[in-house]
């Protein structure tokens, strides 16, 4: 028995050692850095006496130079044998090197899209090959690549608006082109020359809108051509007061959209209390929004990403535009320093408000002068260092500045001069390589550096008769948040079923709530300086893979990991996302998500608007980050190229939102801040129905959305749900462009909302007097969050553009009505408890914004 | 901070395009809800108001038929005497500073409430100066007391004009710092707006335990001659602070748009009110 099983286990020995196959990582030592490829595969059977086997189509006579000595068998023969042509198998002791069947060996084609004119990147342009009805799109830097098989393809390059480029192929080694697109002429009518299943691409877009600035149609308040009205056409857009108060998305507040300028977070995107966004028209190139079904490259905010790329400036020619409207002026130029290497974008807009009001002022002989104005300074530079390597460093510098001066006799000799500035903005700057590493891989690294502040100022001065002004009070405050971050990224396209994305992103965020400086020298007290700095550290690692299955099932899977270290308390968060199509017919598909995403940072604010004031926090021990669980489920049908219906619901689970305590008020929210909050949970879940034509002399589109918006925390509303502030129910939009002519063009847009969640007081309490405890004042109570509803919103505005080709460019008249039948639109109501007749409290509503009509001119060279 | 009546200005441009519509008020949705009401200072009796929340119109409506009950560092007391008004009071119990006191109020319309303070101890004026600057219009006081440096302390400072023996709350002015802005004379700054008019003040800003603090009258404020003035220095509690300072807030924002709508500090759960105590010393200083 013990003879039987010694054999037994000799024979598996043997065997095993017959079976086993070389190991091609096996390192081996070369003595020579250049080879005959003949001479290179004996010295690598005399080390490890392994045998070759190949066919005749193997030139063994070609040289072949090899970069390191010591190496793997595998990589030395990956260095000498082309892989398009040859596969290489170990089977034993032997290696085999196969020739590759002509019709089944891939070649990449890959290379950059651009607009023909101005040779800006083109992003999300589709490739599409239509033998097989594959493709690809081009991705944020208008990079795309693409693999095919060693035979004849007719590639198709499109994009909207832009006329098609059909290219026949016939690939025999790895190719780069870079295709440049024309744009159709406006009245170009809408001709389909490829088959639908061109756009069986292997990208995802589930709950994306993407467009280009210059298609903006919308203008807003004022006649100013505003990114943020053109996305409140979209469903599941609105903003929570008229013309101000930020975006709302999909029921989320403000401060839960990641808005994206070249990859920086910006963190104030108004001016003006949000009547106008702080993104000038004429420095963007395309923007994308998403609002569900999150790809693991964005994260950091819960509800939306607003991803927008400015222009990086044309590439053949100098080419500027300037307008003038009611408030602003603006002012573009932007074109080529080196052609075809280096460009520059450069976009300034500014109100010219405080010299009306001052003006204004002045004629009123009035000892008071105030002024508001807020400005945006876009600047881009990009260079070309070769067919692989892009440089871009962007910048952008936008504020709102007020101020007042006045003086007054405080007393009978002596005179007072107050100064007072306020004044807030952004300054984002990002510097990015983009580097094409091989046809398969891409990669983009870049260093960021944003910053938000607010800064008041004031300065008292006094002088008594007829002496000088000395100056005795002065009061400096600041606040704001800066970001430090580091962000690399890689695109790997293996094939045409595969995109991989992954990336790292280490971030600094200094928070300041509050840095203050008091100089009193009226009383001789000393000086009072306070500075807080929060630091804290977000780090990010992700990967997405976009997995074609047949031609009918794409998907997107994707991990996000987030971590946030901030005063030793430590987060880490694993969020999942997961995206599916299913093309039902090439023309109708159904689409699938689930994503989580965490927020790290808290906006407290100070009132119901999103105002400058309101201040991040980063979360704490006690303020945990917001978690949002989001489920989305839609169909998509495209009539033609043109016209799409698209169907979405979704529904969304948040953990950690924040609100006001029912008692809070601020004296310094630095400090209180925490106190002054209550922690709870929000649910929302909505149907959106978008049908839209792109394309032709008439086009735009109808947006509906049904919704509901809950939420609850234990502390507020006796501890019940209550409605959401931007809880709407119904919200409808429909938005119309024709082309009358080449020169005329004309838009109309009317939206109706249900009126959002309001809170009223009809209780009075009595209230003991801090100063006086025998006596009692009756105070306003709010009892319910939320249980009221402000009336509908409705509204239509018009706007009419009369274009003229003159000398040396194309000169513009705008004509805009904004609420042209001047519905009263309540946009704030409360009780008021004035002492009327009849001493009842009576119910007023402030309406904002009735018939504005505006006019501008722009002229483009 | 809040800035948001200057911001509030910022908009007033688009408020001329807008205008205010006026319609009777929708029907009340909530239940009324308790309200207690009790500023107590040491060595005054222990007593309280309670009434509940009404709508329109408006007239305070008192609940005499609760049954309150005062613990002091966590022994019952008793239960507190109804008089009249909503008042309660405890007969022959006399506040003691540095305790603690805490009250249940039980009614079979309401549910149970509960809250307490901790009765602060009494913080000395050691000086006050009175300096006539007829030039100026004004007169100025100089008040010295000590600050306990090894806890967070809160004040409040009150001037009552005296004449004929009758007193009369006054306005006063600082600079000082320990005000925040809130007491400048022509205070329209934007920081301070919210708590214009606060004469609460913490010890945050105090760079020694010997604290003087500057503050003044205007001369011409006053219709009525008083000949003397008394300068009370109240040591009060944290949540009296916060509700000296959410009563002044509430009075600054009125009606200004797009405020949060919150409620007058409390620190009565599960109702309104405030349940706080304070301990008072003052001088007179005759007019020069």
């Amino acid at each position: 028995m013990v003879k039987f099983i010694f054999t037994f286990s000799l024979l598996l020995c043997f065997l095993s050692a017959y079976c086993q196959n070389i190991n091609l990582q096996q390192e081996i030592k070369l003595p020579k850095s250049s080879y005959q490829l003949s001479e290179l595969l004996e010295e690598i059977t005399e080390q490890t006496k392994a045998q070759f086997s190949f066919t005749s189509e193997l030139n063994t006579n070609k040289r072949v130079q090899l970069s390191d000595s010591v190496s793997s068998i595998r990589d030395i023969l990956n260095q000498s044998i082309n892989l398009k042509n040859f596969k290489i198998q170990a089977k034993g002791s032997k290696i085999f090197i196969v020739s590759i069947p002509p019709y089944d060996r891939k070649y990449r084609i890959s290379g950059y899209i651009s607009d023909a004119k101005s040779g800006e990147a083109l992003i999300n342009a589709t490739v599409a090959n239509l033998s097989n009805f594959t493709g690809t799109v081009s991705n944020n830097f208008g990079f795309y690549s693409l693999s095919l098989k060693n035979k004849t393809h007719l590639l198709q390059f499109s994009f909207v608006g832009y006329k098609e480029v059909l290219l026949d192929v016939e690939l025999e080694k790895d190719t780069i082109i870079n295709i440049s697109l024309e744009p159709k002429t406006i009245l170009q009518e809408v001709k389909v020359t490829a088959n639908e299943r061109a756009n069986n691409i292997n990208h995802l877009f589930v709950s994306t809108n993407s467009f280009q600035a210059k298609t903006m149609q919308q203008t807003g308040v004022f006649g100013e051509n505003d990114l943020f009205q053109n996305l409140r056409h979209l469903p599941g857009v609105q903003n929570s007061n008229e013309g101000l108060g930020g975006l709302n998305i999909r029921n989320g507040s403000p401060d839960q959209n990641l808005i994206l300028l070249d990859d920086v977070p910006v963190y104030y995107s108004s001016h003006l209390m949000g009547l106008y966004s702080v993104f000038n028209q004429d420095a963007i190139n395309q923007v994308k929004l998403v609002k569900g079904g999150f790809p693991a490259h964005y994260g950091g905010r819960v509800s939306s990403v607003l991803d927008i790329r400015m222009k990086d400036g044309n590439t053949k020619k100098l080419e500027g535009s300037y307008s003038l409207g009611l408030l602003t002026a603006k002012f573009n130029l932007n074109g080529p320093i080196k052609k075809d290497k280096t460009t520059f974008n450069l976009s300034i807009r500014r109100t010219y408000l405080d010299l009306l009001v001052n003006g204004i002022l002045d004629l009123s002989d009035s000892n008071v002068n105030a002024g508001y104005y807020f400005g945006d300074l876009n600047w881009k530079i990009v260079h070309r260092f070769s067919q692989r390597d892009k440089l871009y460093f962007s910048t952008y510098w936008g504020g709102d500045l007020a101020s007042v001066k006045s003086s007054e006799d405080i007393s009978t000799n002596i005179r007072e001069k107050v100064r007072y500035k306020l004044g807030w903005g952004n300054f984002t700057n990002s510097l990015r390589w983009n580097h094409v590493y091989n046809n398969h891989l891409f990669g983009n690294t870049t260093l960021i550096l944003s910053r938000y502040t607010f800064l008041l100022k004031e300065k008292r001065s006094e002088k008594a008769n007829d002496s000088d002004y000395m100056e005795n009070y002065n009061h400096e405050f600041k606040s704001g948040i800066r970001d430090f971050s580091f962000k690399t990224e890689f695109d790997f396209i293996p094939d045409y079923k595969h995109y991989l994305k992954f990336g790292l992103e280490a971030s600094l965020h200094h928070t300041k709530p509050g840095s203050e400086f008091i100089k009193n020298t009226r009383d001789n007290n000393s000086e009072i300086s306070t500075d807080e700095l929060i630091k804290s550290k977000e780090v990010n690692l992700y990967g997405e893979a976009q997995i074609r299955f047949g031609k009918k099932l794409l998907v997107n899977m994707g991990t996000r990991w987030s971590s946030f270290i901030v005063d030793n308390t430590y987060y880490s968060t694993i969020e999942p996302r997961l995206n599916a199509q299913y093309f039902l017919t090439p023309k109708w598909s159904f689409t699938g998500s689930f994503s989580q995403m965490t927020q790290y940072l808290h906006l407290v604010r100070t009132s119901t608007l999103s105002l400058p004031t309101d201040l991040w926090f980063p979360v704490t021990k006690k303020i945990k980050p917001i978690d949002s669980f989001q489920y989305t489920a839609g169909t998509h049908y495209s009539f033609n190229k043109s016209v799409k219906l698209n169907i979405e619901f979704y529904h969304k689970l948040s953990r950690n939102l924040l609100d006001l305590k029912g008692t809070s008020y601020f004296q310094d929210v630095s400090s209180d801040w925490e106190n002054m909050v209550e922690s709870g949970k929000g649910w929302s879940k909505g149907l959106e129905v978008e049908l839209s034509k792109s394309l032709g002399k008439t086009n735009g589109n109808i947006a509906y959305t049904l919704s509901q918006s809950k939420v609850r925390f234990k502390g507020i509303n006796n501890g019940k749900s209550y409605a959401s502030p931007y809880d709407r129910r119904h919200n409808f939009s429909i938005q119309v462009n024709q082309f009358i002519s080449n020169k005329t063009k004309f838009s109309a847009f009317w939206t109706y909302g249900t009126g959002l969640p309001a809170t009223l007081s009809t209780s009075k309490i009595a209230a003991i007097s801090p100063y006086d405890p025998s006596s009692f004042e009756t105070k306003t109570v709010y009892t319910e969050r939320n249980s009221y509803r402000l009336p509908d919103y409705h509204r239509l505005d018009l706007s009419i553009s009369f274009m003229k080709k003159k000398k040396h460019g194309t000169r513009s008249w705008d004509i805009s009505i904004y609420n042209f039948y001047n519905r009263k639109n309540t946009s704030y109501m409360y009780v008021s408890f004035d002492n009327n007749i009849s001493n009842d409290p009576k119910l007023k509503k402030i309406n904002l914004f009735s018939f504005i009509p505006s006019v501008s001119y722009s002229y483009k060279f | 901070m809040n800035y948001f009546k200057l911001l509030t200005c910022l908009i007033l441009f688009s408020l001329l395009v807008s205008c205010e519509e006026e319609e009777e008020l929708p029907q009340t949705k909530s239940d009324p809800i308790v309200s207690i009401n009790s500023l107590m200072g040491v060595d005054s009796l222990i007593k309280l108001n309670l009434s509940k929340s009404v709508g329109s119109p408006v007239e305070i409506k008192y609940i005499s038929d609760a049954t309150v009950t005062a613990y002091k560092n966590n022994k019952e007391l008793g239960k507190l005497a109804y008089r009249e008004n909503g008042t309660y009071e405890l007969p022959n119990q006399y506040l003691e500073s540095e305790t603690e006191y805490e009250i249940t109020m039980t009614h079979p319309d309401f549910n149970k409430v509960t809250t307490n303070t901790i009765a602060p101890e009494k913080v000395l004026i050691n000086d006050i100066k009175l300096l006539d600057d007829a030039s100026e219009g004004k007169t100025t006081f100089k008040l010295k007391f000590t600050d306990d440096p090894s806890q967070s302390n809160y004040y409040m400072l009150l001037v009552k004009g005296i004449s004929n023996n009758i007193s009369d709350v006054i306005q006063y002015y600082s600079n000082d710092i320990v005000f925040e802005g809130n007491l400048n004379v022509n205070d329209n700054g934007f920081e301070q707006n919210m708590l214009r008019g606060s004469r609460s003040f913490s010890d945050e800003n105090f760079k020694s335990s010997q604290t003087e603090i500057s503050f003044y009258i205007l001369n011409d404020d006053f219709f009525v001659g008083y000949q003397e003035y008394k300068i009370e220095l109240y040591h009060i509690s944290q949540d009296y602070f916060n509700y000296e300072r959410s009563f002044v807030s509430l009075e600054n924002k009125g009606d200004i748009p797009f405020s949060n709508k919150t409620n007058l500090y409390s620190n009565v759960e599960g109702a309104f009110g405030i349940f706080s105590s304070y301990a008072l010393d003052y001088k007179i200083v005759s007019k020069q």
